[in-house]
């Protein structure tokens, strides 16, 4: 029988690939590029800190005659060692310490965030495919409860459960700072529930799942194989927006004294020790951790901004 | 002899009117889709479904392929009772009946490639692997009219046309006996709308397939059916050999459809519209569903006693007072 063969010629210039396209409408925005470069520079920082830093976060530098720590910042040690950023109280290069500290803050926020994300989305997948059954209502109300507490709240409490500094359970030690991701992460992760399971029901109600069910395909192939893929791009700016809130939370707990403990060098540690000092004119020890918090929650937003509208064409905001 | 493929009897499916269970403890309505309807499918034929949005054509299609559980009711297809399939029994069944899909953008997952959409079905049946599959795939998109230089395209870089063809070899790829193609050529634009009937129907002569044509366009039911089955609120109203319905419909509402369709001709008398609006299928009329809107409307009988299927002369079954009274 003679059917005409369609071929699959490409039209002139007519298309353009999936990043193509996102990286096309990324770029429009010029927010979210700055806010691009604020993560690129804060992820130099953090991983090349041992490099950049000039001195050990945690040396201690004694004050040159006449003058007592903290120094402000381009005073020299009794050595002659020029401390950019001046130091804080034990004498310690804030500059260094501010590098330290920003690379603790984005292990926990990028840990944190990467298993609230696991246990989000494996929960709102299940509560999603098995929409309207009782393990849908389950899950869902076990959510309800806990975004209904303030999340800091929620972090504080758990931390007061879990215990300050490392904690063992049965025959594991699980130190500090994971910790701290695991409590951070139980506290954000219904946030990525709620989100995962809305994006499931939307993809469930399309045909290729029924395609896929009609081929014989199992529930679990179904579900990671056909819908999770369609599920990445809003996972992805809900992760973006999620990780300028968990380096506030992250600050937050340090400031308390929940979080990282000293000597670990900490951003939000160092704001609360700047506070005895701010009447004595000792600006620079609060503006120093201050600003960097700041400028990775603004990096952070932006960022989330701009990957939500570049690759969520309908929740974008319209600007221009 | 005739050989019956497909006999669906006596379906119904209700859905719960209110959302969530939750709900439904307070609302115990239910919506009618389809309520009692039966019709057989003869080998190597097509059974035309019409009806307007609502009429319960896609919830039939759907039952079939075994996506909506009925509320009651038998199929057997092949002399297997259909419903009563699980597991492995099921998934073997699942490589004689296929569907395809009315909306190609929204059937065909975006993040896969067109040989790995048409490979899924024959992957999860674990029928071939390795040269062998390759060497399928590219049997089966030529099938549907595509070449082997699709296999590594996403849907978004194919037309309307050439998605739908895509939809077809992935309905093809597991050799099914019977597809149930719901509303397929609805979302193209009419000059494709006749490439992919075509289409069809030349797979059917070449493969010997069964069809349960799904689509509200008389036009295109009567280009592709052997038979044709007219459904309004849950019910089947009118069924018989597409000839006959179309030159001669007996059923008031069949009139009506008919009656509606565009003619190219300027000295065609106006078409007559029906009137009123399709009423909620949570709370159908008594008696005949379509008495409200008839234009024949015998009072009592109408309001009171629902008619049922029985066959008049020529050859088709129509569900109306009017042709039982004489009995």
């Amino acid at each position: 029988m003679a059917r005409e063969i369609q071929n699959g010629e490409y039209e002139l210039g007519a298309h353009r690939t999936l990043l193509q396209e996102f990286w096309r409408n990324f770029r429009r925005n010029r927010l979210s590029l700055i806010g691009g470069i604020i993560v690129l520079f804060y992820a130099v920082l953090a991983v090349f800190a041992p490099l950049i830093a000039p001195y050990d976060p945690i040396e201690q530098f004694d004050a040159p005659r006449g003058m007592r720590n903290p120094m402000p910042p381009l005073s020299r040690d009794v050595d002659g060692r020029l401390f950019l950023l001046g130091t804080d109280k034990f004498g310690r290069d804030i500059l260094s310490r501010a590098i330290y500290g920003t690379r603790t803050l984005l292990q926990v926020a990028v840990g944190s965030i990467s298993i609230a994300m696991l246990i989000g989305v494996t929960m709102g997948a299940v509560a999603g495919y098995k929409a309207g059954t009782w393990v849908d209502e389950l899950l869902m109300r076990a959510v309800d409860i806990m975004l209904s507490f303030p999340s800091l709240v929620l972090a504080i409490a758990l931390v007061g459960a879990f215990g300050i500094g490392k904690i063992r359970v049965g025959p594991f030690t699980v130190s500090n700072i994971v910790k701290i991701m695991l409590v951070i992460a139980i506290t954000y992760s219904p946030r990525f529930a709620r989100v995962m399971r809305a994006v499931v029901l939307q993809e469930m109600a399309k045909d290729y799942v029924a395609a896929a069910r009609i081929s014989g395909a199992s529930g679990v192939r179904i579900l990671v194989a056909e819908i999770l893929p369609n599920t990445i791009p809003p996972i992805i700016v809900q992760a973006s927006l999620m990780m300028a809130t968990t380096v506030l939370t992250t600050s937050s707990l340090s400031f308390l004294g929940l979080g990282l403990q000293p000597p670990r060098p900490s951003l939000g540690l160092m704001l609360n020790e700047a506070r005895d000092y701010l009447f004595w004119g000792a600006w620079w020890y609060a503006v120093v951790p201050g600003g960097l918090i700041t400028l990775a929650i603004l990096g952070f937003n932006l960022l989330g901004d701009g990957l939500r509208d570049a690759l969520d064409p309908r929740q974008a905001r319209r600007r221009r | 002899m005739t050989d019956v493929l497909l006999s669906v009897r006596d379906l119904v499916k209700h859905f719960p009117a209110a959302g969530d269970w939750f709900a439904q403890i307070f609302d115990r309505r239910v919506v009618r889709a389809v309520d009692g309807i039966g019709f057989e499918i003869d080998r190597g034929t097509t059974l035309g479904l019409v009806g307007e949005s609502g009429s319960g054509k896609t919830t039939t299609g759907r039952i079939i392929v075994r996506l909506i559980e009925p509320t009651r009711g038998e199929i057997l297809f092949d002399g297997i009772d259909l419903l009563k399939l699980r597991g492995k029994a099921l998934k073997a069944m699942r490589r004689r009946i296929q569907m395809i899909f009315q909306d190609p953008a929204s059937s065909l997952n975006p993040r896969k490639t067109v040989g790995q959409i048409v490979a899924e079905p024959l992957r999860v049946h674990g029928m071939v692997r390795g040269k062998e599959l390759e060497r399928r795939l590219v049997r089966t998109l030529e099938l549907a009219g595509l070449s082997s230089r699709f296999l590594n395209r996403y849907p978004h870089e194919l037309s309307g046309g050439q998605r739908q063809r895509v939809g077809i070899a992935r309905a093809l790829a597991v050799g099914p006996e019977f597809i149930v193609c719901d509303e397929p050529v609805t979302a193209l634009d009419v000059s494709i709308q006749a490439q992919i009937l075509n289409l069809l129907m030349d797979l059917q002569d070449e493969l010997s397939l069964t069809y349960l044509f799904i689509a509200h366009d008389l036009s295109v039911v009567r280009h592709v059916s052997d038979r044709v089955a007219v459904m309004y609120l849950g019910k089947i109203v009118e069924i018989g050999e597409v000839d006959a319905i179309f030159s001669a419909p007996k059923h008031p509402y069949t009139q009506a459809l008919l009656a509606a369709v565009p003619r190219p001709d300027p000295a065609a008398p106006p078409r007559k519209v029906l009137r009123g609006e399709v009423p909620s299928p949570i709370d159908p009329p008594s008696g005949c569903r379509f008495h409200p809107r008839c234009e024949r409307y015998m009072g009592d009988i109408c309001k009171r006693n629902e008619p049922v299927l029985a066959a008049v002369d020529g050859g088709t079954e129509v569900a109306c007072h009017l042709y039982s009274r004489g009995g």
